[in-house]
């Protein structure tokens, strides 16, 4: 797709995410975190674990459990967000829990449970996708034992086009969003929503893209594991 | 232990790293459909002599304690330890065990020891300090009255500013 055929706000081709940044293990007092900046969103995310489980009824004797909490603080917004944990913020805590499980292997830990917390520094749309790339780099950087990486990266519909990367104005004036999260290497679909109408080709069209948009993202998140622990950009590269 | 030129050297969780039928899995590895894979980021180490694959990370928060694992940490309080070391090695999780009861509690708050885990019934980890063992015990103490430096002296320890005395199980390597 070229740049030519598109009227998107940012300027942006359809096929292009925006500017991504990962870096791991910003957080000295957790097991493990990282930081993305993805286009505007700023966020960051600490993992803790494993750790005993609190409150005792909430273990499971074969596994772990993952706690989860994804919150956004109150300059985050363009207007004050109360900082009181709201029902949306509640979802997706759920829906990124959800979205990581798969990829960590919690029969390693019985009885324990797996933190990760999100806090959103600045948001400017498709935060659960940026929050789940972050909480996956923060988890292997935490040394937790994972089937893969989980990527993530929006795709949607504005002005009649299927593009990559919504942000927050496409989000309002575009006529569907659509999260996804897979794991990398089985293509398995962690997160898979859906805001909107899409005809069946533009939803053929927005999966590949996100797929697309997927793959550019595991590998910064590999490169952010490499620089920190290797201190190499390219140190997975080899074959 | 050799690694071979064609395999990877630096792995991150799902990297694809040999067959079932060419090695066997070890640590920080995991199977899927007969394909070895990473589970951890690291480095690899192919052992060609013994036919298994393992990764090895800076990180590994993946031990847990086991039944006659000896593990160091601080006790907060009578009955519970903070578990800093599991067998020697760093443990990263905020895990805890439970002191289990004696007549009479050879150690204090705020005392580094070492203990053994007897039991993780009813996923609670239950360790002991053994007598019999000289490796068990205080490493690192003060003086619970006013929490100054305290001197190994016959089966305990003393304060040496307000001189009381405590009867301990010392480690072996007590460090005072």
């Amino acid at each position: 797709m070229s740049k030519n055929n598109i009227e998107r706000i940012s300027g942006r081709a359809p096929d292009e995410l925006r500017n991504v940044s990962i870096k791991a293990g910003v957080i000295k007092n957790a097991d493990g975190s990282a930081l993305i900046e993805f286009g505007k969103n700023k966020i960051m995310a600490a993992v803790f674990g494993p750790k005993e489980v609190h409150p005792k009824h909430m273990m499971v004797s074969d596994r772990a459990i993952i706690k989860c909490r994804y919150h956004m603080m109150p300059f985050s917004t363009d207007t004050r967000k109360r900082p009181n944990i709201s029902r949306r913020e509640i979802e997706i805590s759920k829906v990124i829990r959800e979205a990581l499980q798969p990829a960590i292997i919690m029969e390693d830990y019985p009885r324990t449970a797996i933190e990760i917390y999100i806090e959103i520094l600045q948001s400017d749309g498709g935060s659960r996708c940026a929050a789940i790339n972050a909480a996956s780099t923060a988890l292997a950087d935490a040394g937790i034992n994972m089937r893969d990486l989980v990527a993530a990266c929006a795709a949607g519909k504005v002005n009649g086009q299927v593009v990559l990367d919504v942000d927050d104005t496409e989000d309002k004036t575009g006529e569907a969003d659509m999260p996804i999260a897979l794991l990398p290497n089985t293509g398995l679909i962690t997160l898979f929503q859906l805001d909107g109408n899409l005809s069946k080709e533009e939803f053929d069209k927005a999966l590949e893209l996100g797929k697309t948009g997927c793959d550019k993202l595991y590998k910064l998140q590999r490169d952010a594991l490499s620089e920190k622990y290797f201190n190499d950009k390219n140190g997975n590269k080899e074959e | 232990m050799e690694n071979s030129n064609k395999r990877k050297e630096r792995v991150i969780p799902g990297d694809e790293l040999a067959v079932i039928e060419e090695y066997e899995s070890g640590k920080g590895t995991h199977t899927i459909d007969g394909q070895i894979h990473s589970s951890v980021f690291g480095k690899t180490k192919f052992d060609n002599k013994n036919k298994s694959v393992e990764v090895k990370g800076p990180r590994s928060t993946s031990e847990l304690p086991q039944v006659n694992d000896q593990v160091e940490g601080v006790l907060e309080n009578d009955k519970t330890l903070r578990i800093k070391k599991i067998n020697g090695k760093i443990s990263f999780g905020s895990l805890v065990g439970l002191m289990a009861k004696t007549k009479m509690p050879n150690w204090g708050t705020n005392d580094y020891i070492r203990a053994t885990v007897v039991s993780l019934t009813n996923g609670i980890t239950h360790i002991v300090v053994k007598n019999d063992n000289d490796d068990d015990g205080v490493i690192r103490s003060t003086c619970n009255m006013c929490a100054d430096r305290v001197v190994k002296v016959q089966k305990g320890v003393k304060c040496v500013s307000c001189g009381f005395f405590k009867y301990k199980k010392l480690a072996a390597d007590f460090q005072g």
